[in-house]
């Protein structure tokens, strides 16, 4: 069963990222490339850029996940879940103390993009990454995202 | 653009076994404060405290920034002694309720008492360490081979031992002979 066609999808989301005991706001240009088959099914690779902007004095910090995602697709829209891998560096607050993390994490994606002007839409995002390691800050635990934005689309038949 | 299905197929299995192959790793870059002092300026002229005590056998416990001598900061966890372990959990669970109180003095207070109970503590696990290896030092001489005995340089080996014991130091094969 031959691919039916091939995406190339862009957007900036705006939201929230829970990582230990402090939500902060998270700006996400993302991309992805997805391919998708005549019955629907559909298989992308999604990577999401996102930036926390500074709350104290640890300053700004950044997040990268990329995942690779399995889900339907139709006319207007996609959903499409799968495993991530997450590379950070972000001030983060645990139980009892507070600092700047660096990290690698696996975790999970979900999206779905719903296209109702053409090429343009609107694309929802949730990510879940477990963070854990020697940090005093959060040895252990999962970090949480969901965002939303404009997206776009430009597909490849 | 032809990409055949069982290729597809694969896929899923490919990105979960490359997903799974990593486990999650962190570490605290730089130094790190109890938490509702990290706005604005926390850590300048304040009583920050910089969990220094996470290091192994022997090391400075966490000290306030306040002291003359302020350790190195390092907010990552290292092995350490089962003893020292709970001293540490014990103070992370002590200045997480610390972190609770409102009011500014009585938070700085609270941690300054929990920081004591912290020497205190590791002092305790110091102590109680050095007494297993006097009771191993004993049984050394009481009970190990005479080889362990037999002074080499001005020392014997149980005397070596011991002090390997006292250090930290995980015991030699030729210490383990010797009771340790």
């Amino acid at each position: 069963m031959p691919v039916e066609a091939l995406e190339l999808r862009g957007g900036v989301s705006l939201g929230v990222m829970l990582a230990g005991t402090q939500p902060r706001l998270a700006v996400s240009p993302h991309a992805g490339i997805s391919w998708r088959t005549e019955s629907g099914f559909l298989f992308a690779i999604h990577d999401s850029f996102s930036i926390l902007p500074a709350t104290n004095k640890d300053g700004v910090g950044v997040y990268n996940q990329t995942s690779a995602d399995f889900g339907v697709a139709w006319d207007k829209g996609d959903f499409s879940v799968g495993p991530s891998l997450s590379i950070y560096s972000m001030p983060a607050c645990g139980v009892a103390w507070c600092g700047r993390l660096v990290g690698l994490s696996p975790g999970g994606h979900a999206q779905t993009n719903v296209y109702f002007a053409g090429p343009f839409g609107v694309s929802v995002s949730a990510n879940i990454a477990w963070i854990g390691g020697i940090s005093l800050v959060l040895p252990g635990g999962v970090a949480a995202m969901v965002v939303a934005g404009p997206a776009f689309r430009w597909s490849s038949e | 653009m032809e990409l055949g299905v069982n290729s597809m197929r694969s896929l899923p299995w490919i990105a979960v076994i490359a997903i799974s192959s990593f486990t999650a790793c962190n570490y605290t870059e730089g130094e790190c404060y109890p938490r509702g002092q990290g706005g604005g300026n926390a850590g300048v002229g304040g009583s920050v405290v910089v969990p220094n005590g996470a290091g192994g056998f022997g090391d400075v416990p966490p000290e306030s920034q306040d002291a003359t001598d302020p350790p190195p900061p390092d907010c990552n966890i290292v092995p350490q002694s089962p003893c020292n372990e709970k001293c540490l959990a014990d103070y992370v669970e002590a200045a997480a309720e610390c972190g609770k109180l409102e009011n500014e003095t009585q938070r700085r207070a609270c941690q300054d008492v929990a920081f004591l109970g912290y020497k205190s503590c590791r002092e305790n696990c110091r102590q109680k360490e050095n007494k297993e290896c006097d009771d191993k030092y004993q049984d050394c001489i009481n009970h190990g081979p005479s080889s362990c005995r037999k002074e080499e340089a001005g020392k014997s080996l149980c005397n070596r031992c011991w002090e390997r014991c006292n250090a930290g130091d995980s015991p030699s094969a030729r210490c383990r002979n010797c009771k340790f």
